[in-house]
């Protein structure tokens, strides 16, 4: 029988995967509304339990947004739980490189795939100075694998360092015929408008391409405001 | 008038200035230490061992940084009046926490709030008598970089609020399911912590599995 905390309200952990998959296997937090925990980095991560535990706590229910979050000493899948205010779900990794970033965000948007797979905004954003130069095959592999299931997405939120690499994932999903990423999306928000000749020109070619199959996609200025 | 001196905004030791406006106040003051939220503070500077007795009996606050090269004799001085301890928030180094861990192994009935913090190497090991085993009162507590293993072994009542293990070194690992143990009386708990050092080594944490069950 599981060890049930009536009253708590904010958790936060660092550490192993293993650690904290047996620790809330075992308890209930009814009221919990903020959910905050690093990783180390590990070859693989094996979370089912702490899926289980999201699950079960009423607050975590129905996320409307998440945001991929790229910092100098680790990456986080945020789930705001309100557009202001108070209350959280966030999951990071201690890493530092943004290939390592990357892999851990492709293994762990597949284990939260159930909870992105309803989510209408998504926003990619850095909070560090500069990313690395040059991006390879392999990156916008995993790029389509971090995005894949975000199934239901309206709008897409690119920060200025970002976008040129997201869009040359798009450009790669329109040269490949590929509709099941981001099959739904309608608006797409750049931090910087009027962007870059490669950007502009890598969106230029998804909207035309999601336009003739009947999806209108249009773009819009983004101020971020954090 | 003497409301005004225990605001949340005052400093906890404002009403000290009230006593030595004349005798009648000081008489006044005394008169109403509850009412007045009297409180002592006690800082690694203060000159506890000769000073402290120049006050009445009213609850103490212990808080601040210990200097690398100062020692601890006065904190271990008001650790002394256990009875009378309400709040602990120190920094420590590692080379004099082994003195303020032994001046902690009764209980401290009044203890409301705990912070206790190493700011160099890992601070020697809590034993299993820190506190004499038991923490009544206690709402918060804190350990930064402390390793405390028997902390399940601790008996808090259902009053904490809020537990923070934080920078958790090997030797203070606790297996989850004591820890789930221990939190399992915990029913007023709003807030935890627990933050690990650095991971395991896959062996030392198989180890440690074993060894706990």
């Amino acid at each position: 029988m599981n060890v049930v905390l009536p009253a708590l309200k904010d958790f936060q952990f660092k550490g192993v995967s293993e650690y904290l998959e047996d620790l809330v296997a075992c308890i209930d937090a009814p009221r919990l509304n903020h959910l905050f925990i690093t990783f180390f980095n590990d070859i693989e991560f094996d979370t089912p339990q702490l899926v289980h535990f999201i699950g079960r706590t009423p607050t975590f229910k129905a996320p409307d947004r998440a945001r991929l979050v790229f910092l100098d000493s680790a990456v986080r899948v945020e789930f705001p739980l309100q557009p202001s205010g108070y209350g959280e779900l966030n999951v990071g990794i201690s890493c530092r490189e943004l290939d390592w970033q990357l892999s851990s965000l492709v293994e762990f948007c597949s284990l939260l795939f159930p909870s992105l797979s309803v989510l209408k905004h998504l926003y990619i954003y850095e909070r560090q100075p500069s990313l690395p130069d040059g991006q390879d095959d392999f990156e916008n592999t995993q790029w389509l694998d971090i995005l894949r299931p975000f199934i239901a997405v309206k709008n897409l939120y690119l920060s200025e360092q970002f976008a040129p690499r997201i869009a040359v994932v798009l450009q790669k999903l329109v040269a490949g015929g590929m509709i099941d990423v981001l099959p739904k999306l309608q608006n797409i928000f750049l931090e910087e408008l009027p962007p870059s000749e490669p950007v502009q020109e890598g969106i230029e070619q998804f909207v035309a391409a999601r336009g003739l199959s009947g999806h209108l996609i249009t773009v819009f200025h983004w101020e971020r405001e954090w | 008038m003497f409301d005004s001196y225990i605001g949340e905004l005052r400093e906890i030791e404002a009403w000290q200035s009230l006593v030595h406006v004349c005798q009648r106040w000081r008489c006044l003051v005394f008169a109403s230490p509850y009412r007045l939220k009297l409180q002592l503070v006690c800082t690694p500077e203060t000159p506890a061992r000769y000073t402290l007795e120049v006050w009445p009996v009213l609850p103490l606050l212990i808080q601040g940084h210990v200097p690398e090269t100062s020692d601890v004799d006065d904190i271990v001085a008001v650790l002394e009046h256990r009875h009378r301890v309400c709040k602990i928030d120190l920094n420590v180094p590692s080379s004099q926490f082994e003195k303020v861990s032994a001046a902690m192994q009764e209980p401290f009935p009044e203890l409301t709030d705990l912070s206790l913090w190493s700011y160099d190497e890992t601070a020697s090991v809590l034993p299993d008598s820190f506190l004499g085993g038991s923490a009544p009162s206690l709402r918060s507590l804190w350990l930064d970089g402390i390793p405390f293993p028997g902390l399940p072994k601790l008996h808090f009542s259902a009053t904490l609020v809020s537990l923070r293990l934080l920078t958790i070194p090997y030797s203070g690992y606790i297996s989850p399911e004591a820890m789930v143990n221990c939190l399992s009386v915990l029913t007023s708990l709003e807030s935890l912590r627990l933050e690990f050092q650095s991971p395991l080594p896959a062996l030392t944490w198989r180890a440690n599995i074993y060894l706990c069950r």
